[in-house]
C-alpha cells in the first residue's frame, strides 16, 4: 500500500484546458525567426542632435575661488629668508647613502649567529679555553723553545693521546664486564632464593611446623 | 746557517699552555683518586666474594651431611 504522494489528484478543479481561462495566462511567445513587430507598442526615441552635453561655465559661482592675498614681493622675501634646500638635500642624501653603504659593509650579513656543531676535539678545546682565566689569555709574551725539546713535547703529546684512547677502550671493556657481572649476580640471587624456598619446604615436611 | 746552532720555536701563548698543563695535572690527580676508590671497592667486593664462597662451602658440607643422614640412617 503506497502513500500515493506523486499520484495525480483525480478530483482537482484546475484542469489543463480550464487553467488558461481561470489563471489568465498570456499566450506563449512566437518561435524564434518569426518575430512580427506589428503588435509591439511604439516609443518616442529622441534623436542624437537633440541630446547635448552639459556645459560647464567657467564663471560658475558655485565653485568658490581661492582668496589670494599673497604678492610676488612676499614670495621673494620668503625665498631670501629660507636656506637653499636643494643643495642641502643633495648633500644630505649623498652623505646618507655613503653612511648606509659603510654600515652595510660593517654589519655582518647574518643577523642571527649560525650555530655550527664543532667536532669533539674542537669542542673540548673551546671548553678548556673557557675554563682559563680571561686575564691570562692574550697577554702572554712570546716564548721560545728549543726545536729538539719541541719535537720531544710533540711526541709525548702523541703518546699521551694514544694512551688515553687505550684507556677509553679499557673503560669500555670494564663497563661491559660490569654489566655481565651484574646479570650473573641477579642469576645467583635467584638461585639462592630458590634454595631457601626449598629448604623451608623441607623443614616444614621434616618437622611439621 | 751554521751547523749545530740551536733552533727555537716561538710559542705565542705560553701562559695558556702552562694553564692547560695545570688543568691536565688536576684531571690526572682526580683520575688517580677515582681509580683508588674503584680499587678499594673492588677489594671490598673480593672480600665479600671470598666470604660468600666460604658460606657456600659450609652450606655444601651441611647438605652432604643431611643427605647422608637421610639416605642412610644406620650410619
Amino acid at each position: 500500500m503506497g502513500l500515493d504522494i506523486f499520484g495525480k489528484k483525480k478530483n482537482s478543479s484546475l484542469k489543463p484546458h480550464n487553467a488558461k481561462k481561470e489563471l489568465n495566462i498570456p499566450p506563449p511567445p512566437p518561435p524564434p525567426g518569426k518575430v512580427s513587430t506589428d503588435n509591439l507598442p511604439s516609443f518616442e526615441v529622441p534623436k542624437e542632435d537633440k541630446i547635448a552635453p552639459p556645459i560647464f561655465n567657467k564663471e560658475d559661482k558655485r565653485m568658490p575661488k581661492p582668496e589670494s592675498g599673497f604678492n610676488s614681493a612676499d614670495l621673494d622675501k620668503v625665498k631670501q629668508e629660507l636656506p637653499d634646500l636643494n643643495s642641502f638635500g643633495q648633500e644630505r642624501s649623498v652623505n646618507k647613502s655613503n653612511r648606509k653603504w659603510e654600515e652595510l659593509q660593517k654589519k655582518p650579513k647574518h643577523k642571527k649567529p649560525v650555530k655550527v656543531k664543532l667536532p669533539h676535539h674542537k669542542k673540548e678545546i673551546s671548553e678548556v679555553k673557557k675554563s682559563l682565566k680571561r686575564s691570562q689569555i692574550g697577554d702572554g709574551k712570546p716564548f721560545y723553545v728549543n726545536m729538539d725539546y719541541y719535537k720531544q713535547i710533540q711526541e709525548d703529546i702523541n703518546v699521551m693521546n694514544r694512551r688515553l684512547t687505550e684507556l677509553d677502550s679499557t673503560m669500555h671493556k670494564i663497563e661491559t664486564n660490569r654489566e655481565k657481572q651484574n646479570s650473573e649476580f641477579r642469576n645467583w640471587r635467584n638461585i639462592f632464593e630458590n634454595m631457601r624456598k626449598k629448604l623451608l619446604f623441607m623443614d616444614e615436611i621434616l618437622f611439621e611446623r | 746557517m751554521q751547523e749545530g746552532m740551536p733552533v727555537f720555536v716561538k710559542i705565542d701563548e705560553y701562559k695558556d699552555v702552562l694553564e692547560v698543563l695545570k688543568l691536565i695535572n688536576d684531571k690526572l690527580e682526580k683520575a688517580k683518586s677515582v681509580l683508588a676508590k674503584v680499587n678499594e671497592l673492588k677489594s671490598k667486593e673480593d672480600n665479600e666474594l671470598e666470604m660468600w664462597e666460604a658460606e657456600l662451602d659450609d652450606i655444601e658440607n651441611k647438605l652432604s651431611l643431611m643427605n647422608r643422614t637421610l639416605l642412610d640412617p644406620s650410619l
